[in-house]
């Protein structure tokens, strides 16, 4: 990697819809899919493409990077970075995490798709059953009488659920 | 955005949640139903779980409001109470003769006695539970165990048959068979203590590094005993045998117990009867090795131990390396060995604790056992039958 602070190498990353992101290697080389790409094509120049994140998905994790590498070598990293960790996943409505969750997944970026599963976890965390349909936009295939035999089955774990917020 | 997301995903959202979550999530739909009741999802889960120090809990019996029973704290600095649990509805008519023989990986496992040949694993965090089959034992001299093989990924349950004097014969259960086998390890001729003479409990042995361990004797019952700790590996089914520290090996053997201490390895208290009921606490510093074998309690200075009034109680450790200890009241406290140093965890109790294990929670058993709040239903098949599964 460049130790050249003026000019440092940069990668560029087309998304989904067709922009185009100039990113510093650091950071592109924190997305698994992308450094596997770079070692095995070292002297491309051309932009990288990645059909599967949205524009505003990679402008969101590019956000984040940026930042979270400034943490990384501090000293004080630990709590700041924390802080910063907690207020980023909070600033994330239901259907960002989901999406930034596909990217993470995609991009095989582990410490992040560790923090956001375990941000939708605490999300789900005590809520409804129907809350947790519509975070993951998944349909309720049961028949009536099935989901009523598993709710009866688990009938202590019903109690006490909190309101759904949305 | 209505695209699934891909299930090694959903396994790393529904790993982190906790057990109440998970259940209420098999409502969600078929697919996430069938996840989160397959065994590997289990497993995982479980791993998970395992892996966050602030989800180790302990186990406690004692009595609250003149009412015993088995209690979940935090194995935190304070102690705090996580929750009351209820008593599997089908085993009411057995309180409170019921001992807990071990818990492991969110099970614990109870035996009712004195009819010594029921037992049952049960996991109150999802409340469900199995009974176990009767094995064809006639013996009533037992000594039990219960454990987890790692081997074979398997729950177990030991029981030890004294018959006659000094033979001495294993059987084992296994929750993935779902049934009893005789183990066919041959076992040097030792005797052992198999029930108080008091209250008539049972001797259980304890699961520690992957071997059940239990105090065995030579010499005659009531006339010079040569006491040692007797093992049994729970993945090789082979006997095996560690010496006690010089100056316990004369002991009655009832006045001796075996405790976990730290992640693998052994402790053994003596209860002291004529001396003030003064216990006194060994730990094997390296497991194994009989030249480790260190006392901690009581301290070389007496008057160190002026936080107590009259000798505690050992119970246990806690995760930290502290000596739980049953004080006056009774009470509960913590013993810091390093500092020396006594904490009073407030929570009294109106008779003694009599139990204390770590405990975890888990899933175990979402995919077979019986609700707990069920009528329960009659399993007889002996050991060579295959026995019906409970769910």
């Amino acid at each position: 990697m460049s130790t050249d602070t003026v000019k440092t190498k940069k990668t560029t990353l087309r998304t989904a819809d067709k922009e185009e992101f100039e990113v510093d290697e650091a950071i592109a080389m924190e997305f698994g899919t992308v450094k596997s790409f770079l070692l095995e094509n070292p002297e491309s120049e051309d932009p990288i493409p990645l059909p599967n994140v949205s524009s505003k998905c990679l402008s969101t994790i590019i956000e984040y990077f940026t930042s979270h590498l400034a943490f990384r070598g501090s000293s004080s990293e630990e709590d700041e970075a924390k802080a910063y960790h907690e207020q980023f996943v909070k600033a994330q409505d239901n259907e960002s995490i989901k999406e930034l969750i596909m990217a993470a997944n995609y991009l095989d970026i582990k410490d992040m798709l560790d923090m956001l599963t375990q941000a939708a976890a605490d999300r789900l965390k005590n809520k409804s059953v129907e809350y947790a349909r519509r975070f993951f936009g998944v349909e309720n295939d049961f028949s009536p009488e099935e989901e009523a035999a598993l709710r009866e089955e688990h009938k202590w774990a019903f109690e006490g659920v909190d309101p759904d917020e949305d | 955005m209505s695209e699934y997301l891909p299930v090694e995903v959903m396994v790393e959202i529904l790993r982190r949640l906790p057990v109440e979550s998970v259940v209420k999530c098999r409502s969600v739909c078929k697919r996430w139903n069938s996840l989160i009741t397959n065994p590997s999802f289990i497993s995982t889960h479980l791993q998970t779980s395992l892996s966050k120090p602030h989800n180790q809990l302990l186990l406690l019996r004692y009595s609250k409001n003149d009412k015993e029973s088995l209690f979940l704290h935090f194995d935190n600095d304070d102690c705090d109470e996580f929750k009351q649990l209820h008593f599997p509805l089908a085993f009411n008519n057995y309180f409170p003769f019921f001992q807990v023989v071990g818990s492991c990986n969110g099970l614990v496992c109870l035996h009712h006695y004195p009819d010594l040949l029921d037992s049952i694993f049960w996991n109150p965090s999802i409340q469900k539970y199995i009974e176990l089959p009767k094995p064809s034992i006639s013996c009533y001299n037992l000594v039990f165990g219960f454990g987890f093989d790692s081997r074979t990924n398997d729950h177990k349950l030991l029981k030890v048959a004294l018959e006659g004097k000094t033979s001495i014969k294993a059987y084992l259960f296994s929750l993935n068979e779902n049934s009893w086998k005789r183990v066919t390890a041959s076992f040097p001729q030792y005797a052992m203590e198999t029930q108080s003479w008091t209250t008539g409990a049972s001797q259980i042995a304890t699961f520690v590094n992957g071997a059940f361990h239990w105090v065995g004797y030579q010499g005659e019952q009531g006339f010079r005993y040569r006491c040692m700790i007797l093992g049994f590996d729970i993945s090789t089914e082979q006997f095996f045998v560690l010496s006690l520290p010089e100056s316990l090996i004369g002991c009655f053997p009832l006045q001796l117990l075996i405790m976990k201490y730290e992640e693998s390895s052994i402790a053994v208290v003596k209860t002291d009867w004529e001396d003030d009921e003064q216990d006194y606490l060994w730990v094997m510093k390296k497991y194994g090795v009989v030249g480790s074998w260190a006392k901690v309690l009581p301290l070389a200075d007496h008057s160190d131990q002026s936080g107590f009034e009259r000798s505690p109680t050992v119970l246990g450790f806690r995760k930290n390396g502290e000596v739980l200890l049953e004080v006056i009241g009774p009470e509960l406290a913590s013993y810091d060995l390093n500092h020396q140093q006594v904490k009073h965890l407030g929570i009294r109790s109106k008779y003694e604790f009599t139990s204390v294990h770590s405990y975890v929670e888990s899933l175990v058993l979402l995919d077979k056992g019986v609700d707990a709040g069920c009528v329960s239903y009659a399993n007889h098949a002996n050991d060579d039958s295959s026995g019906s599964d409970a769910s």
